[in-house]
């Protein structure tokens, strides 16, 4: 498309500005429905990051809570789900920690995934390749983990997790293609499709 | 598996196959703690507002000042109503609310293009779009897919989604969130080649290409009619709109 055609596109998709706009005037109805529109995508980025995904709706909740705080004066940059869902990552990054920490003093052992995990898309997986994408996941460092869920879940374009990150595009990118090998490596290792 | 797309569709398997809690439950954990935040929020800010006024009001110089500013704006009422004109923004928000299919001209960087565009029953995005560009450029939808046509390279492009449209709607709610930004002026008239009235919206956006600014022209052509014209001022974008994604996916070679 040219660029002129797309201007006139870009110009029009602007649902979430309307909706920032009157969150922003303190409409109930709009934060309503801009979790009503980001509720599922959003937890499935929390399922994917958190080890312990027991938290998942608390971390929906405390991104929520945080963001209603800032009605009235909420400026959005980017894209509102490109936002949301960074606020997720943050907040799974820092429940991991906190899991993390009270593993080292408890049980000192990788939490194993949970068996209660299994979806109707991925029951389409096989069991045994879930569960070892379920480990293969878990064992990417977070800020790689991140770049996977942002892009594939999310639908971010690298150039957006870049300045949501505060990294380069190059950096988002070659994380990117680094998850995708590792996980490749770990899953043909073990079983092929 | 043999390449990273393999890997990639089964990421997205897994990530789609994930389960999440149930709806009900998490909207009744979450919304009433966050509609409480809220609503703790809007009175925290209320306040201030008032005790800003206050001072404004218990300073003498505040006190002149303001009471310099009513005149001032009631002059510009007075002295503006001789030449308002009788159409204002309101009313091309009127007009618009009942349109289910517009006709747009967009002047760009390079060229114009031009858009026919008509939305759904319930008036909240477009259903069916095509977009000419001045260079001969076609975009159109159809049953769910988008099509793109590309002279220099007699292609045709195609993706499996609607990419092009409006959402939301060009209605009321669009133009009044339009008209209240704060970078938005408004500015009532004639047009000077055609002598209809005219409404022109001036008003910046900052989406995920950067800050763009936007000049509307909605005018009264007859009862029961409008155009509806923009353009890009490039006021903040130099280099023009960028390329776009990489989007169409697959190419029909046309013979």
């Amino acid at each position: 498309m040219t660029g002129g055609c797309r201007s006139l596109v870009v110009l029009l998709m602007i649902e979430d500005r309307i909706l920032v706009w009157r969150f922003n005037r303190g409409e109930p109805a709009a934060l309503c429905r801009i979790h009503e529109k980001y509720r599922e995508g959003l937890l499935k980025v929390a399922a994917a990051l958190l080890n312990d995904r027991s938290g998942v709706e608390d971390v929906l909740h405390d991104v929520f809570v945080d963001f209603a705080q800032t009605t009235g004066r909420f400026r959005l940059q980017g894209s509102l789900k490109g936002y949301l869902s960074i606020c997720v990552a943050n907040r799974a990054r820092d429940r991991n920690r906190t899991t993390r920490r009270r593993e080292s003093v408890g049980l000192n052992e990788i939490p194993a995934p949970s068996a209660d995990v299994a979806g109707p898309e991925q029951a389409a997986l096989s069991h045994e390749l879930a569960a070892k994408l379920d480990g293969a996941m878990a064992e990417l460092p977070d800020e790689q983990r991140e770049v996977i869920v942002l892009h594939v879940q999310s639908k971010l374009p690298f150039r957006e997790i870049a300045r949501l990150r505060e990294i380069s595009i190059n950096t988002a990118m070659s994380r990117y293609r680094y998850d995708l090998d590792k996980l490749r490596s770990i899953l043909n290792g073990e079983l092929e499709l | 598996m043999t390449d990273s797309r393999d890997t990639k569709r089964v990421v997205e398997r897994y990530l789609e196959g994930l389960r999440t809690p149930g709806a009900d439950r998490v909207d009744a954990k979450v919304l009433p703690d966050a509609l409480a935040a809220m609503h703790k929020a809007k009175l925290q800010t209320a306040p201030c507002s008032r005790f800003t006024w206050r001072m404004v009001m218990t300073s003498r110089t505040g006190g002149l000042i303001a009471a310099a500013l009513v005149v001032a704006v009631v002059s510009f009422a007075v002295l503006d109503s001789f030449t308002q004109p009788a159409w204002a923004l309101a009313d091309a928000l009127e007009a618009l609310k009942d349109y289910r299919a517009v006709h747009i001209v967009g002047a760009f960087p390079g060229g114009t293009a031009e858009a026919w565009i008509r939305g759904n029953d319930a008036g909240t995005r477009s259903t069916d779009v095509v977009v000419r560009g001045s260079h001969g450029a076609i975009t159109w939808t159809k049953e769910g897919s988008t099509y793109h046509y590309e002279p220099g390279q007699n292609t045709v492009y195609f993706e499996d989604a609607l990419t092009v449209g409006m959402t939301p709607w060009l209605g009321r709610e669009l133009l009044e969130m339009l008209g209240t930004a704060d970078t938005a002026k408004v500015i009532h008239g004639k047009d000077p080649a055609t002598g209809r009235d005219r409404v022109t919206l001036m008003c910046s956006l900052t989406d995920v290409h950067g800050p763009q600014s936007w000049i509307m022209n909605l005018s009264r052509l007859r009862r029961g009619l409008f155009g509806f014209s923009t353009s890009n001022t490039l006021a903040h974008y130099p280099q023009g709109p960028q390329s776009p994604r990489s989007y169409p996916q697959k190419q029909i070679p046309i013979r």
